[in-house]
Order: C-alpha cells, then sequence, then structure tokens
C-alpha cells in the first residue's frame, strides 16, 4: 500500500506531485511520513534528493520556469493524521486534529491556502496516466472504479501479502485465487476491509466486486486497503472489540461522540464478551453506534463504528449467542468458556495442576482430576498443557462442547 | 439572504452561521463549545441539525448560512442524536447530581456552600449556580446514562497561580484553547493526550508560568464548566450584586465586569471579552481587597497605644493635633492611584487648609519612597512612602490608609482608605479621558473614601464652608458625569507575565505581600524537552 510505495517506489510518488504541482500551480510539496515507518522516509529523502540532482524538482524544473520542491514531514504517529484536516494541523506544528469542514482545504488549506491533498496511492497512479493514456487506465477496472488497488491481503488464508488487483474484481477471487483459500481444516467466514475503520464482509457476500461504491453499500470502506481474513475460529464479537479498542485509542479526543461514544460501546462489547450483558445493552450498542456515526466530527469518528455495526448486521445471531446462551462458537471469548476434564481421557498426569495459577484444579498425581468452577478464571491454561495424546481438557460454551482429537504419535523405531 | 429554520424564512448575513442566524432569531440550538468571540470549533457536537441537500448531520456552528438553505432543528434524528451526545458528554463529567431523581429536594434543603477540593457532583461544583453543561441537561432532561460514568480521577492541578484546573470536570469543549489562541496567537491551555487521556493541560505538562501564560483569565471565563477556575472565585456562590466599572490599577482603563457576594467582591472579568485582561485586573482585586489585614476601623494614639476611636473622635483628634502645623511645616505624600476626586480633595486640603505647598504626588512608576523637603514635622500619608529614618525625624505622622505599614506603627492616627472597587469618582486612563470608576461593594469594616475621610477632617477644623464645597464640588461631578467605560478596546493591556513590569505596588504596599499568587506569577523558564527521536 503507500508504506509500500514510498519504500519500494518513491519516483513515482514525486512525479505525481510535480505533475499535480505543475497542474494547480503549485509551488511546494509536502509527503507526510509516519514516524514510525523510517525506511519509507529514508528511501523518500534519497528519491528527492536524486530529483532534484536531475533537476527535476526545485527551481525552474528542466528549464521550464516551473519551481516545485517537496518536503518530507514526520508525523508523531497518531492514527488521526489520516483525516486531511488533522495533516494540515500536524504539519503546521499544531496538535493533529481535525478541525469541522467547510472550509475545505481546496479553500483553505494548509496555512490557510488552498491546498491539494492526496493519498500516496492516488498521486502514485498519476504518471502511469499520464504516461498510458486515459483510455488504457480506464480500461482496467470497472466503469467508475477504474485502475488498480494495492491490498494488503492477511488472516487466516494461505498466502499473505501486498496484492495489486483490478477494481472490480470479486472478493472471491481475492481471498481464494490470489490467498489460496482458508488454512487446512477451516472455513472463511469473513474478510475486514479498510482497516480498523472498516466494516465486516461475509462469506456470502464474496462475490461483491472490490469498488468504492459495493464496499460502502456492503457497510464497509476501501480504506486504507487492508484485507484481513477471518476464519470459523475468530469470533466476529471479539473482531469488532478489537478494532474499536484500536479506535477509540487513536481518537483525537475532540468531539464527546468519538472520545466517550466509542467507549461506551466497548464497555458494552466487554460485556457481551464477558457474558453479562442483556439484550437491552445490544439495543444500546446499535443506538450508539449510530450516534457515534452520524455525530462525529471526522471520519475517523464517523467510521468507528463501522466494525460493530457489519458484524451487527451480518453475524447478529453470534451476538444473540453471546448473550442469551453465553456462548461463543468461536471459543475466543474467555469467559464464555468453560474447562472441564474428562474423567476417562485424564490420567492424572499433573501438568494442568501445575499451570493453574489459581489453584482451581483440584487432584493428586496419578488421580483424576476436576476443575474448581468457582476458582476458575478461564485463562485456558491448562487446556494448553494438557498433552495432546490426551487431549482431556474439555471446551463448553453454552450449548457448544468441543472434544480435541487426541493425538497418537507414532512410535519411534 | 434567507433561510429557512424550522418553516421559519429568516434574514442571514454573508458570513454567518446557520447557528447564529438562528440564534439572532430566538431559535434555540443548544451548544456548548459554540461562543460568539470564538471562529466556530464545530467539536461539542450538540448543534446538530438537518439541512436539505447535506449528508448527515452538519454542525450548525461550522456550517454558514447559504441562501436559500432549509435547516430543521427539531426532527426526530436530531433530537436523539442530541441527546445521546449530551449522554455521552456527561459520561466523562461528575454527573450524579444531575440524572439523580432526588436532584431536587436536595438542592432545595442541602446548605448553599460547600467547601470541598474534590467535585462528585454539582452539589460540590465551583459552577453549580451558573453551568452550561447542567442548564442543557435538565432543558433536556436527561435522567440516565447508557453505561456507568467514566470518571476520569485525574489530578487537580492547584499548583500554577490563581488558576486551578480540576480536568475531571471537563467536557473538553476546547473553548479554553480556542480563546488562548485568539489572544495570545500560540495557547498555553491546550489539549493533551489522546483518546480516553484527553484532556486540558500545557504542553510538555509544565506549569502554566512555564508556558508562557500571562494569565489573563480569560480561558477561566469560558469554560463552561468548573474545569478551570478563579482560586479565589470558586468558594463564591451566585452573584448577588454586578457592577460594571474601571479597573483601578493603572491608566489602561480597562472595563471590568464585578461580581460579588453578601459584600465581598469575587470576580473581577473584561467586559470586552475580545481583549484580555492582566494578571492584576483579572485576579488580583478581589483578594488584595478582602485581606485580612487591612485597616478597617479608625484609632487614635492614646499614650502609648493606638486606640479603636469613632470617626468624629479621630477628626477631632487628628484637626487637634494638626492645627499647629499649618503652613510648610505639614506635608501630604500621595500616589496617583486613588479617583481625580479624591486627589482633588487631598489637594485642596493640602494647599487651602493646610495652606502648605507641599502636595507630593508620586507619578506611577516612580519608587514609592519620597524624601520630605526640609522643615516638614507633619505629614500626611495615604500610603508607604516613607522610609524608617524619615518618619523619627517627624512630630507627627497620619496615616489615610488600608494597610498597616512602618508608618502606620508610628502614627497619631490611623484613619482606615476605601480603595479600589470601593470607591467611587472617575479614574483618568492614559489618554486623559476620565473614566468612571464604579463603587462595587461597600468598604471594608468603617473605612471611608480619601475624599469623605478629607471633608470630615475639615470640618472638625472649624471650616465648615470648605468642607461642604468640596463635599458639593464632587457630587456634583460624581452625578453630573458623562464619562463612558471602554467598551471595546483598541489593543489589548500589555500582558502581566511579569506583574513587576506593571504595578507591584498599590499605595507603596507590595501587591505580592497582600496576594501571594501574583508574587508567583514571574515567568519560569522552560525546562527543554529532551529531543524527540
Amino acid at each position: 500500500m503507500d508504506r509500500s510505495i514510498l519504500e519500494g517506489n518513491p519516483h513515482l510518488v514525486i512525479e505525481g506531485m510535480v505533475i499535480a504541482a505543475i497542474a494547480i500551480g503549485a509551488t511546494e510539496g509536502f509527503i507526510f511520513v509516519r514516524t514510525e515507518y523510517p525506511l519509507a522516509r529514508k528511501h523518500t529523502e534519497v528519491a528527492l534528493q536524486h530529483a532534484r540532482n536531475h533537476g527535476l524538482l526545485g527551481k525552474n524544473i528542466l528549464a521550464s520556469g516551473i519551481d516545485f520542491d517537496i518536503e518530507i514531514v514526520r508525523g508523531a504517529g497518531a492514527y488521526v493524521c489520516g483525516e486531511e484536516t488533522a495533516l494540515i494541523a500536524s504539519i503546521e506544528g499544531r496538535r493533529g486534529m481535525p478541525r469541522p469542514r467547510p472550509p475545505y482545504p481546496v479553500e483553505k488549506g494548509l496555512w490557510g491556502r488552498p491546498t491539494c491533498i492526496n493519498n500516496v496511492e492516488t498521486l502514485a497512479n498519476v504518471p502511469i496516466i499520464i504516461e498510458q493514456g486515459s483510455e488504457a487506465y480506464a480500461a482496467i477496472g470497472v466503469e467508475g472504479n477504474s485502475g488498480t488497488k494495492i491490498f494488503s491481503l492477511v488472516g487466516k488464508i494461505r498466502n499473505t501479502g501486498l496484492v495489486e488487483v483490478p477494481l472490480g474484481i470479486p472478493i472471491r477471487k481475492v481471498v481464494y485465487d490470489i490467498g489460496g483459500g482458508p488454512l487446512e481444516g477451516q472455513k472463511i467466514k469473513a474478510v475486514q476491509t479498510g482497516g480498523p475503520s472498516g466494516g465486516c464482509i461475509p462469506e456470502e457476500l464474496f462475490d461483491l466486486p472490490v469498488t468504492f461504491d459495493s464496499l460502502t453499500e456492503a457497510g464497509s470502506i476501501m480504506g486504507s486497503g487492508g484485507m484481513i481474513v477471518i476464519d470459523e475460529e475468530t469470533c466476529v464479537v471479539d473482531l469488532a472489540k478489537y478494532f474499536l479498542t484500536f479506535t477509540q485509542e487513536e481518537s483525537c479526543g475532540q468531539c464527546p461522540p468519538c472520545r466517550v461514544g466509542s467507549r461506551a460501546m466497548l464497555v458494552l462489547l466487554d460485556r457481551i464478551t464477558e457474558g453479562t450483558a442483556t439484550m437491552a445493552d445490544l439495543d444500546k450498542l446499535e443506538q450508539l453506534a449510530g450516534t457515534v456515526r452520524e455525530a462525529s466530527l471526522c471520519g475517523l469518528g464517523k467510521n468507528a463504528p463501522n466494525p460493530v455495526i457489519t458484524t451487527l448486521r451480518y453475524f447478529r445471531e453470534e451476538y444473540v449467542e453471546h448473550i442469551e446462551k453465553k456462548q461463543c462458537r468461536a471459543f475466543t471469548c474467555k469467559q464464555l468458556i468453560t474447562y472441564t476434564i474428562d474423567e476417562e481421557r485424564c490420567n492424572g498426569c499433573g501438568a494442568c495442576f501445575r499451570v493453574c495459577n489459581d489453584d482451581a484444579i483440584i487432584g493428586e498425581p496419578k488421580q483424576l482430576h476436576v476443575i474448581d468452577q468457582d476458582r476458575c478464571v478461564h485463562c485456558g491454561n491448562c487446556f494448553v498443557v494438557c498433552p495432546p495424546s490426551l487431549a482431556a481438557v474439555v471446551r463448553t460454551s453454552g450449548e457448544l462442547t468441543r472434544y480435541e482429537e487426541p493425538v497418537v504419535k507414532a512410535k519411534k523405531g | 439572504m434567507k433561510i429557512t429554520v424550522n418553516d421559519q424564512v429568516l434574514d442571514a448575513n454573508e458570513g454567518e452561521s446557520v447557528l447564529e442566524v438562528a440564534l439572532r432569531h430566538d431559535i434555540e440550538i443548544p451548544h456548548i463549545c459554540y461562543h460568539p468571540i470564538l471562529p466556530a470549533n464545530g467539536v461539542c457536537r450538540m448543534c446538530l441539525v438537518e439541512i436539505d441537500g447535506i449528508n448527515g448531520l452538519p454542525a450548525s456552528c461550522s456550517t454558514p448560512a447559504a441562501d436559500g438553505m432549509v435547516v430543521h432543528t427539531e426532527t426526530e434524528t436530531v433530537r436523539n442524536r442530541r441527546r445521546e451526545n449530551l449522554e455521552l458528554i456527561l459520561l466523562e463529567h461528575p454527573s450524579s447530581c444531575l440524572v439523580c431523581y432526588k436532584r431536587e429536594a436536595c438542592q432545595t434543603f442541602r446548605p448553599e456552600k460547600e467547601k470541598t477540593g474534590v467535585t462528585t457532583g454539582c452539589q460540590n461544583c465551583p459552577n453549580k449556580h451558573d453551568c452550561e453543561v447542567q442548564r442543557l441537561t435538565l432543558d433536556l432532561g436527561i435522567t440516565d446514562l447508557p453505561v456507568g460514568s467514566f470518571y476520569r480521577n485525574a489530578e487537580f492541578d492547584r499548583d500554577d497561580p490563581f488558576i486551578e484546573n480540576d480536568p475531571n470536570l471537563c467536557i473538553l469543549c476546547g473553548r479554553c484553547e480556542q480563546i488562548c489562541q485568539y489572544h495570545h496567537d500560540t495557547p498555553v491551555v491546550v489539549l493533551t493526550g489522546r483518546g480516553p487521556d484527553a484532556r486540558v493541560g500545557q504542553a510538555f505538562d509544565l506549569p502554566l508560568n512555564a508556558s508562557g501564560c500571562t494569565f489573563c483569565g480569560a480561558c477561566v471565563d469560558l469554560c463552561p464548566t468548573g474545569s478551570l477556575s478563579d482560586r479565589f472565585a470558586r468558594w463564591y456562590g451566585v452573584a448577588d450584586g454586578l457592577v460594571k466599572t474601571t479597573c483601578p490599577f493603572c491608566d489602561a482603563g480597562c472595563a471590568l465586569e464585578v461580581k460579588s457576594e453578601g459584600h465581598r467582591v469575587f470576580s473581577a472579568t473584561a467586559l470586552d471579552q475580545t481583549k484580555p485582561l492582566c494578571a492584576l485586573g483579572r485576579f488580583t482585586i478581589p483578594p488584595f481587597l478582602s485581606s485580612r489585614d487591612r485597616l478597617t476601623h479608625p484609632r487614635v494614639m492614646a499614650g502609648e497605644r493606638l486606640r479603636e476611636v469613632t470617626w468624629e473622635e479621630a477628626f477631632t483628634a487628628v484637626a487637634d493635633g494638626l492645627a499647629p502645623f499649618k503652613g510648610d511645616t505639614f506635608a501630604l505624600v500621595c500616589d496617583r492611584s486613588g479617583t481625580v476626586e479624591d486627589r482633588h480633595a487631598l489637594r485642596v486640603f493640602t494647599e487651602e487648609v493646610m495652606d502648605s505647598s507641599h502636595y507630593i504626588e508620586i507619578e506611577d512608576g516612580e519608587e514609592p519612597r519620597v524624601e520630605l523637603p526640609t522643615g516638614v514635622k507633619a505629614v500626611l500619608l495615604t500610603g508607604d512612602f516613607l522610609e524608617a529614618d524619615a518618619l523619627d525625624a517627624l512630630e507627627m505622622v497620619v496615616v489615610l490608609d488600608c494597610y498597616p505599614s512602618p508608618a502606620a506603627e508610628k502614627a497619631t492616627a490611623i484613619l482606615p482608605a476605601a480603595i479600589l472597587l470601593e470607591t467611587k469618582g472617575h479614574l483618568v486612563d492614559e489618554n486623559g479621558v476620565e473614566r468612571p470608576a464604579k463603587r462595587a461593594v461597600r468598604p471594608a469594616g468603617q473605612a471611608k473614601q480619601d475624599h469623605e475621610i478629607i471633608t470630615g477632617l475639615i470640618t472638625a477644623m472649624g471650616d465648615e464652608g470648605t468642607a461642604g464645597k468640596l463635599t458639593g464640588e464632587i457630587e456634583t461631578r460624581i452625578q453630573d458625569s458623562e464619562a463612558e467605560l471602554i467598551t471595546e478596546r483598541a489593543e489589548a493591556p500589555a500582558p502581566a507575565l511579569d506583574v513587576t513590569k506593571i504595578r507591584t505596588r498599590y499605595r507603596g504596599h507590595l501587591i505580592a505581600a497582600r496576594v501571594p499568587d501574583a508574587g508567583a506569577v514571574q515567568p519560569v523558564a522552560a525546562p527543554v524537552p529532551s529531543e524527540v527521536v
């Protein structure tokens, strides 16, 4: 994605910026790079120096009479600086906080001047369009969504990494053909697109083409171009909680819907994953998600509830199971899992007994162990250490009980 | 330009926001972060409205009115979102009292003042009588919150002079940062931290005086909660007295809005909020007026001790004592802090009644210590102006002052003077224009204004004609006055970053000695933050 372009081919961005500058008559450009990406910064710095040495940047570019130079600005590690007005504030030396629009940056941007602000990937596409012509570029992809897009394909699939695909390609093709499909013995459940502010798209909708509009319609966003594939081993409530934890920590703290709203949503999600929620909490969660989405000041807040909204839309029954049956079908939410020891499998080896930090396992060596449910904190240590050949620790969540198959090792010789 | 708000067609001006148009026409849209003198910030999200043709719910404060715009402020969605938004604000604000079902009874039967440091609800909040959050909550009828409250449990910052910062009350409306930016270009009070840790403070958590704060107090004035508070004023309740007058400390002539409760002045704020006050005008007047060391009763030397007497006895004693010193053996020393009328009375007393040419008026900015002309044996001092050895050479010292001084210890008589906001008359600003000084509070104890004391003295000396003439003159002058306050200042007064640069002494008394915070305002060098790697 953006980082890979700056690390791998910063010249593309520089060229795109020069073209954009000529188009709008700008004399100064800025590349805003996160401090956490030192390599991207270093490579871009080198590329800028090369461009200057060749007369492609600076005063009187290639004797054309055009002046344009680019400066690199280090961001101070704030997710919210991806929001254009916050990014501008950060470059100006102020706290990276979004401000309400209008005025839009094109009217009043950096230091109050009209500013063209674009994504690295967008600018990197400019030289290609100029070079090959708009028709050739528009031939890639589908109507209204032409060109290619780089995705970071990760999660529970065989092949992970950065992939560049033409827009309009079905999600299924990306996940199954390029990603190689699910890991052994698993089934793909959904894909989270657009990073932490994006949404979760279920497997049923995998025939959806990857375009800006279709993703928005499905409740997600193209966003940063992340694609996180999840399988049946992942709990969607936990997933939503994970992303929301991130966004609420990254909230700039200005507006209450984002700062407090996402935190309140998190409290409700915590209740659900801990099994203390009621159905009223689910309604509250939905309502709060709506408020955060509609009342927030900037894109960070408006999109923060996306993971919750989409998982509620497509996997509502999982939420209801958590609340009503205290059941986590992916066996992820610890508080909803009960560990018991199968008396027929346990040989009293004492492994679980030794790792239990809460003295919840009663038993003597060579005798059957029993878990005292009142003391158990559901840490799962006993399940982990129980020898695979025995697999005596059984997990129960709500109505589901999961036995692991004992692995019988072939004896040596 | 016309816009439609809730089916009402309103005229709008160029550059006005939707909220401003609505408020101008008495259509109430709840708002917190909006303030008339500040640029729209749009962060509190209370003023959300629906506008035809605009997606979502735009904030009316940051949306410029456009011709033909159709705005709805009371639709179901808007109401719900507004309500939920306020509920979220209340989650971080001690709101137990607001959502408590016993609130009304509690407000009726609880005693008024509660001097507690930590605020856990409206009951013990410095702002309980005048709180925008409280008002909005009652207006919208919020009685329950979606989840348990998020009390910040942050440390109460009391280390800075004059201003206290209780982050637990803050709703992060950002007005403080905005007004600081507006007045001083680079804000000192800023939003720090992120997400749940966001709060109002100073960059790198430096104290205010190391961050370049001028202590203009504008942030305190605009804070809608009790988060940023005036250390002195926070213990008072609702003002029962409100007077607009001129700041008596220097000749900048800033107009003040003075609040008092039960004959005690507790706060002085700028009348023209677009220009900040200096630290002296904003914060030092109430504590300087209310110090316990004030001279409050006339006292006369009886044998070895000063004895409390009535004004009549004091006047007679002073008149009798001064009688032998008519002519150039008498001198009067005053400074320019009093009203025009007071100084006129002092001059008349010296030159016409005492027949002396030694009317000594210390210029502002001078070291308030004078050497008396030779031959002077009796002196009337209106402040701490003489060195100890000069006092020893005198036969009679009369002190007309507000605070004890070395002179007061050796005085034949002490006449307590009304000062600052206890006086009325006129003050002259730097351009020579007279500005009205209104009495905001009755004088401490039995103190009287200088000209009242002087006329009393003249009467006691048997010259009732001059006394009557002087009183008449002054009263007509005050009554017929057409002097006006400066309601819009051309420029802000010099920031009192360093109080020593403006005025350290009032009537010769060190202000910092009476108001310790004033001495602590001197800027501290900011430690250089370690290089961010």
